[in-house]
């Protein structure tokens, strides 16, 4: 065979088998949807979006509060992860090339992989112990726990990525270094930082272990954050194991409506990245 | 005339890399100073250090004097910022802000200090922009994006940046490299309107710029500041065998 012929058999296989990683990937994925769609779909309602949990016994009924839990939930942790992600981000990209910089970058990457359960254990001998009952606070502050070192990890990159020539120009001005990190280098990684944001709050809201340790789960609206509050993954997850056929029906629905949850954040998380010309600019190095 | 700046014995490092050794010059007030010499002499961290954004960079560090008007800006209780304040700068690549308007841009350096009176700062980009000869060209799209200008526009924009936070000595590293002949001839033509209100000091790779623009020039090589005259001198009467060499081209 002539080298020629060998290069381009060459090429061949390797592309052959770049396309078969591609349908690895995705169709697991595509199979879940699906199935997903094909179990539920019948049950998504109206009254799933509006309605209560009905007694044990009677038919119907909705997922009203454990979806309106679920963004509670988000929303406090959200609220703690993005302050505390980003701050530890500025932190580390900007005062952060030294030991302790090093150790906090350790630290942060090995909580990224802590199993979700032990945080969830960890808010509930911190907040749920002390309080004496499970709260919509603990499931929260779990949750954010797990936000953080997602958006720290990001926030980082995206301000390294700003160019220094931009820091300069700002400090040349005579503007401090505090409102140039802050005006111009935070404003300028504003578009990764918050696709970060929404890839951690992807990540959060399919978390069902730390809940069961701290929000714990509730068939009653609720809004208040020192109650136990239902969420979607609790409640897919109490109605599946149920022997009730109309509470597998609402499982799968429930299911549903949380990944397209997942889905509509990642779209804005890719919508937000493609206006970040930051993102665009390291992609094409 | 009067020397707005004196440098008095100033070295410089990166981390152990020693990158400037003793010099001593004096800046004239109204009028352009170019620094000339070879890639990595020293020319852009000489003029870092006179406005303090040498000390930026993680490991740089400095010894010597820089007075501005006599006083030493690098006294214990100075503040940088308010140096660079009055010490602008233009890069040589033209910066700016990505996220920010062609009117913001130029407001920057007020905005970002808390300067808040809308009708004052309209005039203050206005006379900017004017003063950097952009005016006519940007004055129907100041929302649009700095970013969206030509280089040559860019560049103009970043010296009207520079200039409305009202600086008194202006400091340019090789502000034409990055543009074409005809930016370059524009940008040249705001040196010499330029040069009856401030003391400009241009680092320049280009001898003609220097022989163009300036009214003193000063040959640095090796991080050395080997001689520093009239230019008419410099170009026609060296007194210094490499600075001849330079300047006729043998090496550099």
């Amino acid at each position: 065979m002539n080298p020629y012929n060998r290069r381009r058999l060459v090429s061949r296989i390797m592309l052959g088998l770049c396309a078969a990683s591609v349908v690895v990937v995705v169709v697991p994925l595509l199979l879940i949807i699906g199935y997903l769609i094909y179990q539920g779909i019948s049950s998504v309602n109206l009254a799933l979006f509006t309605q209560m949990p009905k007694p044990v016994g009677e038919s119907g009924g909705g997922m009203a509060n454990a979806i309106a839990g679920s963004l509670l939930l988000l929303g406090l942790a959200s609220g703690f992860g993005m302050v505390v992600g980003v701050m530890t981000g500025i932190y580390l990209a900007e005062f952060g090339d030294n030991k302790f910089g090093f150790i906090v970058r350790f630290l942060s990457e090995t909580l990224n992989s802590t199993p979700s359960i032990i945080i969830g254990i960890f808010a509930y001998t911190i907040i749920v112990a002390p309080m004496r009952h499970f709260s919509a606070l603990a499931g929260g502050f779990a949750l954010g726990v797990i936000m953080v070192p997602i958006i720290a990890r990001t926030t980082e990159d995206m301000i390294r990525l700003v160019p220094t020539s931009l820091r300069e120009a700002s400090l040349a001005l005579g503007v401090n270094k505090w409102r140039t990190i802050f005006r111009v280098v935070l404003r300028t990684a504003s578009p990764g930082i918050l696709t970060g944001i929404m890839l951690a709050l992807a990540r959060a809201a399919g978390e069902t272990a730390p809940l069961l340790f701290t929000a714990l789960g509730s068939r009653f609206w609720s809004l208040s954050v020192s109650e136990p509050i239902s969420s979607l993954p609790v409640q897919i997850y109490t109605y599946a194991i149920s022997p009730y056929e109309d509470w597998h029906r609402q499982a799968w629905a429930g299911a549903l409506i949380l990944i397209g949850i997942v889905v509509l954040i990642g779209l804005a998380a890719r919508f937000l990245a493609a206006r970040s010309s930051l993102v665009r600019g390291a992609r094409r190095r | 005339m009067k020397n707005r700046v004196e440098v008095h014995d100033l070295s410089a490092w990166f981390d152990e890399q020693q990158v400037l050794f003793d010099i001593n010059v004096a800046i004239e007030d109204k009028c352009v100073t170019a620094i000339i010499g070879p890639s990595g002499c020293g020319k852009s961290t000489f003029i870092r250090c006179v406005n303090r954004l040498h000390e930026t960079v993680p490991g740089a560090r400095m010894s010597g004097r820089v007075l501005l008007d006599k006083d030493d800006i690098y006294a214990q209780v100075v503040d940088p910022v308010a140096i660079r304040k009055r010490i602008g700068m233009v890069f040589q690549r033209p910066n700016p802000f990505p996220t920010m308007s062609i009117f913001d841009n130029v407001a920057a350096g007020l905005k970002l200090n808390g300067f808040r009176r809308s009708a004052e700062l309209q005039e203050i980009v206005q006379r900017s922009l004017e003063q950097a000869a952009l005016w006519d060209q940007v004055k129907d799209r100041l929302g649009e994006a700095g970013a969206s200008l030509s280089g040559g526009q860019q560049q103009r924009l970043c010296i009207a940046r520079a200039l409305a936070v009202e600086p008194e000595i202006l400091l340019m590293d090789e502000p034409c490299s990055a543009l074409d002949p005809a930016a370059t001839q524009r940008v040249e033509d705001l040196l010499v309107e330029l040069q009856n209100n401030y003391a400009i000091v241009i680092v320049t790779h280009n001898m003609q710029q220097a022989a163009r623009v300036s009214k003193y020039t000063g040959f640095f090589l090796n991080g050395g500041l080997i001689e520093f005259d009239d230019t008419s001198r410099i170009f026609t009467n060296p007194q210094d065998k490499r600075t001849e060499d330079y300047i006729t081209g043998r090496f550099g």
